[in-house]
């Protein structure tokens, strides 16, 4: 599996949630985090700050360091900054995406039980078995697009 | 005072404001709004959603003021909805003088997400159908 570039690896994590979200349809926390980091090709994210959140996670995979939020200084991330992401470096740049955006708004419960599946061991992969090849049937959607 | 506003006590809401001490200019102004936002019957804002709201970011106002949340409260009216996105809420838009976009995201009857576009997003991609 080829590596990912940062707008690639966000557009899987957009497929990938919309088909989790597709899994149930119930409308709640976790459809609306799903409608904010909504991919709008030529435009960005629903919620245009979701973008900057990614780059900020995707980049900590590579470097070890988090741009901190909520300090302006994520909105001069560009994609040039990340370098090219695996799947399994992008699934854990999600995660923390997610986790962190689940720990700014009070911990809904609904979104702490998508995390809990998709909680990853390095070997043996997520939690829940089925979430690994819908990552990966996420990521062959957006290459092969 | 917030116990005040839930309880459409206005007169005691204001009376609390004029009696808390500490405060700064913009939290008075801050809690005013609330006041008069619940007068008015605008949908409020779900208080923990207001870390992901206000924030000094692409899309969003960077600080919590009484203008920045009059500004997204003002738009959630009958007039300016876009529509119900498919997860199920709704999204409100309005354009102001200057051009800029105002965006607000309802679910559940409380704002959970708002800023505004300097380039206005259409309709469909404000629903995002692209």
């Amino acid at each position: 599996m080829k590596s990912l570039d940062a707008q690639q690896a966000y557009r899987a994590v957009a497929s990938f949630l919309d088909s989790l979200w597709e899994r149930t349809r119930q409308p709640g926390e976790f459809g609306l985090f799903c409608g904010m980091c909504s991919y709008i090709p030529g435009v960005g994210t629903a919620d245009p700050a979701m973008w900057y959140d990614w780059l900020a996670w995707a980049r900590k995979v590579h470097t070890g360091e988090l741009v901190p939020r909520a300090t302006g200084r994520r909105g001069s991330l560009t994609s040039e900054t990340v370098a090219p992401l695996e799947p399994e470096q992008a699934y854990l740049a999600m995660f923390g995406f997610i986790e962190e955006y689940w720990n700014v708004v009070g911990r809904p419960a609904e979104i702490g039980d998508v995390l809990e599946r998709m909680r990853y061991t390095p070997g043996t992969g997520p939690a829940d078995p089925s979430i690994w090849p819908a990552w990966m049937t996420s990521i062959d959607k957006v290459v092969t697009a | 005072m917030l116990a005040a506003i839930a309880a459409r006590d206005y007169d005691q809401a204001r009376e609390y404001l004029k009696l808390a001490a500490n405060l700064t200019e913009d939290e008075r102004e801050r809690f005013e709004q609330m006041i008069s936002a619940a007068e008015r019957g605008l949908v409020p804002f779900l208080e923990r959603a207001l870390p992901h709201i206000f924030k000094p970011d692409p899309g969003h106002f960077a600080r919590d003021t009484a203008e920045a949340r009059e500004l997204l409260q003002a738009t959630v009216g009958e007039a300016n909805l876009v529509g119900l996105q498919k997860q199920g809420f709704s999204v409100y838009q309005r354009i102001l003088d200057t051009g800029v976009q105002i965006w607000v995201y309802v679910f559940n009857g409380t704002i959970r997400d708002g800023g505004y576009n300097e380039v206005p997003r259409t309709a469909a991609q404000l629903l995002h159908q692209g």
